[in-house]
């Protein structure tokens, strides 16, 4: 792994993606694009995210998803057993339409334009997840890596859809154990390519405590119906740590937000991290990237042995932050945590469906620009700290 | 799904449930049930449920939700034909209504309630994805609305809020 200066700065992973790249993935869907034209368009699209990166000064840079629809649908491309399915077509086959309808409406978004990877046979890695996304990066840039995937636990929920998949998996349980397989056989080929960050998205683990006496209500897209709240994220604890047991050699993250899908803060989930922070305990990852930027996310928690991927711009509005209120937000992190343990980053992407970004581009360029600010103000007040660190062996283990 | 069409064939005999000389439609309901009404409109026939149901799931569309429905089909159909007149080809149309009564409970007979059970106002969002400036979907959005039927019957009577939403 590339050394990081103190209070890396980095991103969740998406970037608003350029209007051609949206025609490009448009067309796409529909077959109307040749796999090799669709990746000239988003190879630039690629390129111009990172100039944005690291013209801002961003330490730890991804490739913003910039191919991806979403930030879990891709996979549908990518696995064998897998149909993406858009919602509108999931209304047809799903029995809960009323509750797929409240889903829409807490989303603020068409039913035609989310799409869910939806399991439809057994599945399996036809191609890599993101090794081909990393293995471009890397020939652009001497930046560290980060490569965000879909974690397992949001995967199983999202991909077991009753009606469809209990042919082949008759429970979510069971549709489990092939994604843990197929998000190990990846994390592990990116470890072994040299990428510096792999972070699993988990954002469903907070509707699962923030959503209670609601018997289905979205985070994503379609979401297998849940057991008891504490049941579910066990069986989540237990999915990411076999997911990640042995990968050694590379930092590993879990991201974990409460919805990036619309800029009513209103229709987003609220709540502290406190009922989940028994659990994060126990995951075995290095970094938990967590947001803090809104008043939505209660007040800082430990994270005991984790460093902090701390949130500190919120992507969904058009202020850019101050620099010395972030600053300020980092020292409040201080009282809990050391500062190798602080990386600063946005609550969330900012392009995490991409017909629905969350920013402009030039508002989402000053925020990552005052992020940058913000860690220059603090690596002069810290200065007498290690400038360089967490390098491979330095990190504890993965379990 | 519903769609709703009426056809002007120009052949001397109007079809069932429509007037050519005076361009009426008629339909014709009958009580099938004691919580649904059978409705026959030309060649077609669906069933109604409730006038305005407060239950999760019901056998049938609720006449309210019929009214919403309509609604939604008129307009839909109706951008698609501006599209088409422009040769726009669009990926994606969709539409999200929602209607509010004025008071429920007036509507349940609950005496000495105020205000009226007729709808109050209607929201929604018509979303759209084509391959067209922003400009050029809004004009094809005005025309699709100066010439909706339902459009112009209910704008006078109730609050209607729509907006049109390009998705990229």
């Amino acid at each position: 792994m590339k050394p990081l200066p103190l209070f890396p700065v980095s991103t969740v992973g998406s970037w608003p993606r350029p209007q051609e790249l949206l025609r490009a993935l448009r067309r796409k869907q529909q077959g109307q694009v040749t796999a090799e034209e669709f990746s000239r368009i988003a190879d630039a699209a690629v390129l111009e995210a990172l100039r944005c990166q690291e013209s801002a000064g961003i330490d730890l840079v991804t490739d913003g998803e910039q191919r991806r629809d979403n930030f879990y649908s891709f996979v549908a491309e990518k696995l064998d057993g897998v149909r993406l399915m858009s919602l509108a077509e999931m209304l047809d086959v799903v029995e809960d339409k009323a509750g797929f309808e409240r889903i829409l409406q807490t989303l603020d978004v068409p039913a035609f334009s989310i799409q869910n990877p939806t399991c439809v046979g057994r599945i399996s890695l036809r191609e890599p997840l993101a090794l081909d996304e990393y293995c471009f990066l890397r020939q652009h840039t001497n930046r560290p890596i980060k490569v965000p995937l879909p974690g397992p636990y949001l995967l199983t929920r999202a991909m077991w859809v009753k009606e469809v998949s209990r042919a082949v998996y008759p429970s979510k349980e069971d549709l489990a154990e092939d994604v843990v397989a197929v998000l190990r056989q990846e994390a592990f080929a990116l470890r072994d390519a040299g990428v510096d960050f792999i972070q699993f998205d988990e954002p469903v683990l907070t509707e699962l405590v923030f959503t209670q006496g609601q018997t289905r209500t979205f985070m994503c897209a379609a979401l297998a119906a849940r057991k008891d709240p504490a049941e579910e994220l066990e069986f989540a604890v237990a999915l990411i740590n076999r997911v990640v047991a042995g990968l050694d050699g590379v930092r590993t993250g879990l991201h974990i937000c409460r919805g990036n899908w619309s800029q009513r803060e209103e229709t987003l989930l609220s709540g502290s991290y406190h009922p989940l922070l028994p659990y994060l305990a126990r995951i075995n990852v290095q970094q938990l990237v967590l947001e803090y930027a809104t008043p939505r996310a209660g007040e800082l928690l430990p994270v005991t042995g984790k460093e902090l991927g701390l949130g500190v711009v919120n992507p969904r509005t058009a202020d850019v932050e101050a620099v010395e209120g972030i600053v300020e937000r980092v020292r409040e992190a201080l009282r809990l945590l050391p500062p190798e343990n602080i990386f600063l980053n946005p609550d969330c992407g900012f392009g995490t469906f991409s017909r629905r970004p969350m920013n402009s581009l030039e508002i989402a360029t000053k925020k990552l620009e005052a992020m940058v600010e913000a860690a220059t103000v603090l690596r002069r007040e810290f200065q007498d700290t290690s400038t360089v660190r967490r390098v491979a062996g330095a990190l504890p283990g993965n379990g | 799904m519903l769609f709703f069409q009426v056809r002007f064939c120009g052949l001397p005999s109007s079809p069932r449930g429509m007037c050519m000389t005076d361009y009426t439609w008629t339909v014709r309901v009958e009580r099938v049930g004691e919580q649904e009404a059978k409705v026959f409109s030309r060649n077609h026939v669906f069933v109604v449920g409730e006038q305005a149901s407060f239950r999760e799931t019901d056998p049938h569309p609720s006449a309210v939700e019929y009214l919403l429905g309509a609604l939604g089909g008129d307009l839909l159909r109706g951008f698609q034909i501006q599209a088409a007149r422009q040769r726009v080809a669009v990926d994606a149309l969709e539409v999200m209504l929602s209607g509010r009564l004025n008071n429920p409970l007036s509507h349940l007979g609950v005496v000495g309630e105020a205000g009226h059970p007729g709808l109050e106002s209607i929201q929604g969002t018509f979303y759209v994805s084509a391959d067209a400036d922003r400009s050029a979907l809004e004009e094809m959005w005005r025309a699709a609305l100066e010439r909706s039927p339902l459009f112009n019957t209910l704008r006078r009577s109730v609050e209607l809020s729509l907006e049109l939403r390009v998705m990229l």
